[in-house]
């Protein structure tokens, strides 16, 4: 096990903001949460599943809803300790941990805060290594494992139990329920031993997301290296650096739909589209596919190597475009047609990134 | 006959004010020292740069100062506010100035609460206003 400290929360944050991929929700509430958190309840420890019980109980945690409904509408607290104590009651046993479902946004703080309040260790895993918008979108539904039961709580006491047939049917229940309740509330799903994480989950990703942050706080000091050793340490490579010259968004289906233009600094005839929902999911260089779902891309202000969220993003902003791997687990069957371009309804083949 | 604007900039040493037309041309204008209590000095210099004006002429009146800035980069003559957030049950999680740095919340920070009130996304309210709270 590894202490979680104040200093780590930051590199967290800056890390977790890099794997929302422009989406996930600006992860400064939850950042807000995480300190409290550790300032009234103490430290939390980070446990990879080698040192918990097999058999024991994990419970996830995340905040469901609208990202800009949430950054205004401040989380109260009971609707996360809410739905994981629903779920323990129904499955009746108690937890040995806590997992965030999401490594990415602001998800990947809200599961420090409530372990620091039920006093359990977060669990080095996540589903996704990435933000996704949908429950289902996670390497868990490959491996077949159920969403459900899983619960939905709001502040007020409100508190739900699903038991569904499909992952795909627990997203639209969830997100029916949370549409009642304000969007944003708390939800706990794929509830599941520590052999199972072990078996079928993404491996270290709380690790990897500080680890990550890390490096990309060095790059933002101007550190010398710091952005080779960063674009080495995540696999990454900057496929484009320009200026942003049209930008269409609008929020269509509870969605942050849209389209983003860059042209290149220093040959205006090249020009790159990034398509948004949410997260930014394609990249196309004059019309050819360079970056797609499930690998990240990630745009970062040219000058200071911040992340820029879509709501962010703005007309004449300089930018670098950068391409992630998706984490290795995500490459199995059904991958593509979970969350390939394909399952956002783009008709473009899936470009697999890193060459082999 | 045109509008007048008046505008006042209340800086570290002195506190300027002047009187334009809608053309942008100066009317009248008045320097004098910075008071320690900034209000006074805004006074005197309002009732000299005005004075043997039309009054009913003046349109607006602006008022510039890094005072505020000042105070609370120094964390000087701060004045201590009640915070009032209408909002419980939700927000809970995250107090009134959580971000801020622990002297600045000290300094500024008074009785603060959070009470019920407050609307959903979709207009629905939150929790009824909880007047007996406030008072």
């Amino acid at each position: 096990m590894r202490e979680l400290t104040l200093d780590d929360l930051d590199d967290m944050v800056l890390g977790a903001t890099l794997l929302g991929t422009g989406g996930g929700g600006d992860p400064y509430i939850a950042r807000l949460m995480g300190r409290q958190a550790l300032e009234d309840y103490g430290s939390v420890n980070i446990a990879a599943p080698s040192e918990l019980d097999p058999d024991g109980l994990v419970l996830t945690v995340a905040v469901i809803g609208a990202p800009t409904v949430i950054s205004e509408k401040v989380p109260a607290g009971p609707e996360f300790s809410g739905v994981v104590n629903a779920l323990s009651s129904y499955l009746g046993k108690k937890p040995v941990a806590i997992m965030p479902i999401e490594v990415g946004g602001m998800n990947t703080l809200i599961p420090i805060a409530v372990a620091a309040e039920l006093g359990l260790p977060v669990i080095d895993a996540d589903s996704m290594r990435r933000a996704f918008p949908q429950i289902e979108m996670t390497v868990f539904t490959l491996a077949g494992i159920p969403a459900s039961p899983m619960s939905v709580a709001d502040e007020k006491g409100n508190v739900m139990v699903f038991q569904t047939t499909t992952n795909q049917v627990a997203e639209k229940l969830a997100r029916s329920a949370v549409m009642q309740l304000g969007l944003a509330n708390g939800i706990s799903c794929y509830p599941m031993t520590v052999q199972q994480i072990a078996d079928f989950g993404i491996q270290g990703s709380m690790t990897y997301a500080v680890e990550l942050g890390k490096r990309l706080m060095a790059v933002q000091r101007g550190e010398s290296g710091a952005y080779d050793e960063f674009l080495r340490f995540a696999e990454a490579k900057i496929y484009f650096s320009g200026k942003i010259i049209d930008l269409d968004r609008r929020t269509t289906d509870g969605f942050a739909k849209g389209t983003v233009v860059i042209e290149h600094f220093t040959d205006p005839n090249r020009t790159m589209r990034i398509e948004i929902q949410n997260e930014l999911l394609i990249a196309l260089e004059d019309g050819k596919p360079i970056i797609t779902t499930p690998d990240l891309i990630c745009i970062l202000d040219h000058e200071n190597a911040q992340p820029i969220t879509t709501e962010t993003l703005a007309y004449g902003q300089r930018v670098d475009v950068i391409g992630l791997p998706c984490a290795p687990e995500w490459h199995q069957e059904g991958m593509l047609d979970l969350v390939g371009p394909k399952a956002f309804g783009y008709d473009i083949e899936y470009v697999k990134m890193g060459g082999n | 006959m045109s509008r007048l604007r008046i505008g006042i900039d209340v800086g570290g040493t002195n506190t300027d004010a002047v009187v334009v037309d809608e053309e942008g041309s100066v009317i009248a204008s008045t320097k004098s020292a910075t008071t320690l209590n900034p209000s006074d000095g805004i006074a005197k210099a309002l009732s000299e740069v005005i004075e043997g004006l039309d009054k009913s002429r003046i349109s607006q009146a602006m008022l510039g100062t890094t005072h505020p800035a000042n105070a609370i980069i120094q964390r000087k003559s701060l004045q201590k506010v009640a915070v009032l957030r209408l909002a419980a049950p939700s927000s809970l999680a995250i107090r009134p100035g959580a971000a801020w740095p622990r002297d600045l919340h000290e300094a500024v920070i008074g009785p603060a609460i959070i009470v019920g009130g407050g609307y959903e996304y979709d207009g629905t309210e939150i929790a009824p206003l909880e007047e007996k709270a406030i008072r």
